[in-house]
């Protein structure tokens, strides 16, 4: 009998608690709002502690300086994809695909001048700063002579340096046509 | 106004690829892969070009 007591007021215990889930929800907001008040003025010194426990910066590990061959890894791998994408690109819209290195150095230096191209009309109405196009006129002046040594370099059989140094300007190229694409879609 | 620096790019781009494309057909027309020293000239002198408008334009703009 007593058990059964025990239950039913445990049973009656619960009913009562979720008889009113309203009243338990306006509690558990009261409580988040205040937490976060306090947070925000700087008086709870557990809460600040408690922060504290959280990482100061969230992408610390992918920003992190990573060794040079990474990198290199990673610039090569973003290379090839771009270079895969151009191929079927240009296949998809009738262009003819370049075949060998010469035929991607033409292509990436045509992408430098269509680079700068877009950057003059931009400039001319007033859609890019200043600062920006000189920017812009930087990051291409790289990738131009990168392509020049690039296309040294195959001139004198050097195939792997040609290669890796247009997988360098396709990658800068790439990171400045992001960054412009950005510029207007923020 | 939105993309339109990413729509006068996707433009240039698309416009330089297709020159580009034709000298490799006219290359290949001419029983060879590489594309030759003449048109190699007037694609580097094509982005001198660009080089010195873009600068002109930063002149004017400054």
């Amino acid at each position: 009998l007593q058990n059964s007591r025990r239950i039913n007021s445990h049973d009656h215990h619960l009913v009562t608690r979720r008889a009113n889930p309203d009243r338990d929800h306006l509690r558990y907001c009261q409580r988040n709002r205040s937490t976060r008040a306090d947070a925000g003025a700087g008086t709870d010194s557990r809460l600040v502690r408690g922060r504290r426990d959280l990482p100061a910066d969230p992408l610390a590990s992918y920003n992190r300086p990573k060794p040079w061959s990474q990198s290199m890894k990673r610039l090569q791998s973003i290379a090839i994809a771009i270079a895969i994408t151009c191929l079927l690109g240009c296949q998809a819209i009738g262009l003819t695909p370049a075949t060998n290195l010469d035929q991607r150095l033409a292509y990436s230096f045509g992408q430098v001048t269509a680079v700068r191209d877009a950057a003059t009309v931009a400039l001319q109405n007033h859609r890019l700063g200043a600062s920006e196009a000189k920017s812009v006129l930087a990051v291409t002046d790289n990738a131009r002579s990168v392509l020049d040594a690039s296309r040294d370099a195959l001139a004198v059989g050097d195939t792997k340096t040609a290669e890796a140094r247009l997988a360098l300007a396709v990658s800068l190229l790439a990171a400045l046509q992001t960054r412009l694409n950005a510029k207007e879609s923020t | 106004m939105k993309l339109t620096i990413a729509l006068d790019l996707l433009l240039s781009m698309l416009s330089h690829a297709g020159e580009i494309s034709a000298l490799i057909q006219k290359a290949k027309a001419s029983g060879s892969d590489e594309i030759s020293e003449e048109d190699w000239q007037a694609i580097t002198d094509a982005d001198d070009a660009a080089r010195t408008k873009l600068e002109l334009a930063i002149a004017a703009a400054s």
